[in-house]
């Protein structure tokens, strides 16, 4: 195995080379409107899958925790000003410290949403998350005295100032953030932590019995969702130098789904892959020809129709394609495919005693799904 | 980490991005290209218009220069390409895709976008690319151009407040209206519009009792209908668009309630004019005011619907406020690009001193710019009336030639000391 640990590692530094030098030889409109947002689309998308891989919570409410993080970030750094409703808004605090603030008061709005959602499964959950999710909108775009109703708040700096005066230092904030995040979460889903959360997923009712609290992990781990969410709102406020109700509207809601399943729900990586496409197929559906038609007034329907094709295509989303192709190709005519833990087989090590294949998050497994009451 | 098949996968698809880019390259030929850029909303509520907005920048193109086989126009000396972009009526988006057209795309001359707040984001994004031309497409917000202007930021339109000159003074004088409530939608474009009515109408000694802000889109008026006074108002100012001005008038008929109207520039167009309903007997006598009147005779205006029909088999019945909007932008910057005879270099620096002093007579009056580069130019002031076979229609009132930005009350006026907003300018 040692080779495939070397071509591995082999792989893995090409990767990052290349994301290293990319700034330096992309043009800006590549480095930011591209590189970095989608990094930061990512993260907001790997806060999904993990919570739907690891929880088997797909929740909607990511964008929302994203975005009420941002909303913090921009009152917690703007200066002081008086706005049109009276209210004197904006801390005033330098960007690092609003930002730590921000994404642990986005935590706790994480907790919270899982207290009010986590005792429900499936569909209700689903459903849950989403009304939570549209509320916030609606807070957001009807209160002025706070979130600035309609037009939000503009003038938002990060630490290092408008992305777009340098833009490799904040591609590589949005790299550093990204891999750090990433990293984390692997080594949490390797911790007891982890493989608790993955029991309380697959057996709640035999967790309970062994003495777990079911209820507190899964609050625990909408937490950890609104953490890592959270993280990528307040990139995201830095990024735009603006919010408004927009950035928390349906369809950013939805927007988070795809990319999640675009990548495949069952891979962490998936998230950025996901990302990266989604991305380059929302610029450029508008520039793209096919059979002498333009798409540029109907540049929509060309995403659903990608979107449709590839879960048509790779029902475990891009990345699980890639992994199908790749055991089809080594393991030549055996096509027996170890179902591990995603995450961990990632990191090149199969899960211990809990077995799930990829692309089923969502529900628990079985008959153990706590029927109302 | 990235294990080996992911890591590939990376790999490939930045090197199919990186060709995709390399694809994209300018066409060649013997003048030079000038790039223009059309941004406007092609989903959303603004769907409609935003297609109209496309046609009115066409249509000017179309007029002013001569279509090659390449989906070029041709120019004395250069050659003007149109690449469009879409977005849904939120300045994220708006600027998003604008970024894209300026860094990605390389065009020289922005055209857009069409709504208020999305104009008040391009407005801070154009300080930023001070070597690129932002022309506005029909957002009406005021302050994109009133306070805090950038310097290469022109509007050849008028803004929300100009569309309503004439109308305060016409409901307080002429119809006698002394006191009113109002409805509108909660944003920057509402805004201005209410800021411009209540201009005239304050100054000439009326009331707004009471203001009702609802959200884009509020399909259930039923809690503004009952929170509207039944007595001691003369009549309801409605600013709402499209299907949601259908909803509010729908509901407030059912209701029974039996006030007279006074509109937004798009409050009562043909889209809610032409939609069956109960509601429309509740319509006749309701006055507005805007940029464009679909009767109006002028033959400036005439020639230019007729071209409109000529052009687009598929257009609406009248080109509304945001073809006409599209169009003078439009106009304005080709003019400018024929003074100049198509020079950009210098950082645009002739071209933008050139733009700054077009004038010329548009389809419904003279357009010119006033030292925030904001348009002044004719409005009118319109009603409802039966015709005779039984539709509605909107006829011309009144017409005002020269409406500046502060509707003649000059930048000092004490209602124009505060930027229009929710509770400003107010007179109860």
């Amino acid at each position: 195995m040692t080779w495939v640990r070397s071509r591995q590692g082999i792989a893995t530094l090409a990767v990052l080379v290349v994301l290293v030098i990319y700034p330096q030889v992309m043009p800006r409109f590549w480095v930011l409107s591209i590189g970095a947002n989608a990094m930061i689309l990512g993260i907001a998308a790997l806060s999904l899958v993990f919570m739907a891989g690891y929880g088997g919570m797909t929740s909607l409410a990511q964008a929302a925790l994203a975005g009420f993080a941002a909303y913090m970030v921009a009152l917690l750094s703007l200066e002081p000003s008086t706005n049109a409703t009276g209210s004197t808004l904006g801390a005033g605090l330098p960007a690092i410290p609003s930002a730590l603030i921000a994404i642990a008061l986005a935590t706790a709005l994480g907790a919270l949403f899982g207290a009010i959602s986590s005792r429900s499964y499936g569909i209700y959950f689903l459903m849950l998350t989403l009304a939570l999710s549209v509320g916030f909108y609606y807070i957001v775009l009807q209160n002025y005295d706070v979130f600035g109703g309609h037009i939000g708040f503009a003038g938002i700096e990060g630490p290092t100032g408008l992305p777009r005066q340098d833009p490799p230092v904040f591609y590589y904030l949005c790299l550093g953030t990204a891999s750090a995040v990433y990293l984390g979460l692997r080594y949490l889903v390797r911790s007891q932590l982890g493989l608790t959360f993955q029991g309380v997923r697959d057996n709640p009712r035999r967790m309970a019995a062994l003495g777990y609290r079911v209820g507190g992990h899964r609050v625990a781990l909408f937490a950890i969702g609104g953490f890592v969410a959270g993280i990528s709102g307040v990139l995201g406020a830095w990024y735009r130098g603006n919010i408004s109700p927009g950035i928390v509207d349906l369809s950013r809601t939805i927007e988070v789904l795809i990319v999640a399943v675009l990548g495949g729900l069952g891979y962490p990586i998936g998230a950025f892959v996901g990302a990266v496409i989604y991305t380059l197929i929302k610029v450029f559906a508008s520039s793209i020809t096919i059979a002498g038609f333009s798409f540029d007034e109907r540049f929509n329907t060309l995403i659903g129709l990608g979107f449709l094709l590839i879960v048509l295509v790779a029902p475990n989303g891009i990345v699980g394609l890639a992994d199908r192709a790749f055991v089809a190709l080594t393991h030549r005519g055996g096509g027996r495919r170890r179902a591990v833990d995603p995450l961990a087989a990632e990191a090149g090590i199969a899960s211990a005693s809990t077995v799930t294949a990829p692309g089923a998050p969502g529900v628990p497994a079985g008959d153990d799904v706590p029927s109302g009451g | 980490m990235f294990g080996t098949r992911t890591g590939r996968g990376l790999v490939a698809l930045m090197f199919v991005a990186s060709i995709a880019a390399a694809g994209c390259g300018g066409s060649s030929g013997g003048d030079k290209v000038i790039k223009i850029g059309g941004l406007a909303t092609l989903e959303g509520p603004f769907a409609v218009p935003g297609q109209d907005g496309f046609r009115g920048v066409e249509q000017a193109l179309n007029t002013l220069g001569k279509k090659l086989d390449n989906g070029n126009w041709q120019f004395e000396g250069f050659q003007v390409q149109l690449l469009k972009e879409g977005s849904d009526a939120t300045p994220a988006v708006a600027l998003e895709k604008a970024k894209k057209l300026i860094e990605q795309d390389n065009v020289d001359i922005l055209i857009g976008p069409l709504s208020g707040d999305e104009g008040l984001a391009i407005k801070d994004y154009a300080k930023t690319v001070p070597d690129k031309t932002f022309v506005n497409g029909s957002s009406a917000a005021q302050d994109t151009t009133f306070r805090d202007a950038a310097p290469n930021f022109f509007r050849f339109s008028t803004d929300g407040a100009q569309w309503m000159a004439g109308l305060g003074k016409y409901a307080f004088e002429k119809k006698g209206y002394k006191s009113v409530a109002l409805v509108a939608e909660d944003y920057s474009f509402p805004y201005t519009q209410v800021g411009g009515f209540m201009y005239e109408f304050c100054a000439a000694g009326g009331h707004v009792v009471q203001k009702n802000w609802v959200p884009l889109g509020t399909k259930d008026y039923s809690s503004v209908v009952s929170n509207l006074p039944t007595s001691g108002i003369d009549a309801i100012y409605v600013a709402l668009g499209g299907s949601d001005a259908v909803n509010f008038f729908t509901q407030y008929n059912q209701a029974g309630g039996k006030a007279k109207f006074i509109g937004g520039s798009i409050t009562v167009d043909q889209s809610v004019l032409a939609t069956k309903g109960a509601f429309q007997d509740i319509l006749a006598g309701t006055i507005a005011a805007g940029p464009t009147a679909d009767t109006a005779t002028d033959k400036a205006w005439l020639d230019y619907v007729a071209e409109y029909h000529k052009e687009f088999k598929d257009g609406l019945p009248f080109p509304g406020l945001f073809a006409l909007s599209y169009y003078n932008e439009t106009v304005g910057v080709l003019k400018a690009l024929q003074a100049v005879k198509g020079d950009l270099s210098n950082k645009q620096a002739a071209f933008m001193a050139a733009l700054a002093k077009v004038e010329f007579d548009g389809p419904t009056g003279h357009v010119s710019l006033d030292g925030n580069r904001q348009a002044i130019s004719s409005n009118y002031v319109t009603e409802v009336q039966k015709a005779a076979d039984g539709t509605l229609q909107n006829n011309v009132i009144s017409k005002a030639d020269g409406v500046d930005q502060t509707l003649g009350l000059g930048a000092t006026s004490p209602y124009l000391a505060q930027p229009v907003s929710r509770d400003f300018p107010s007179c109860p």
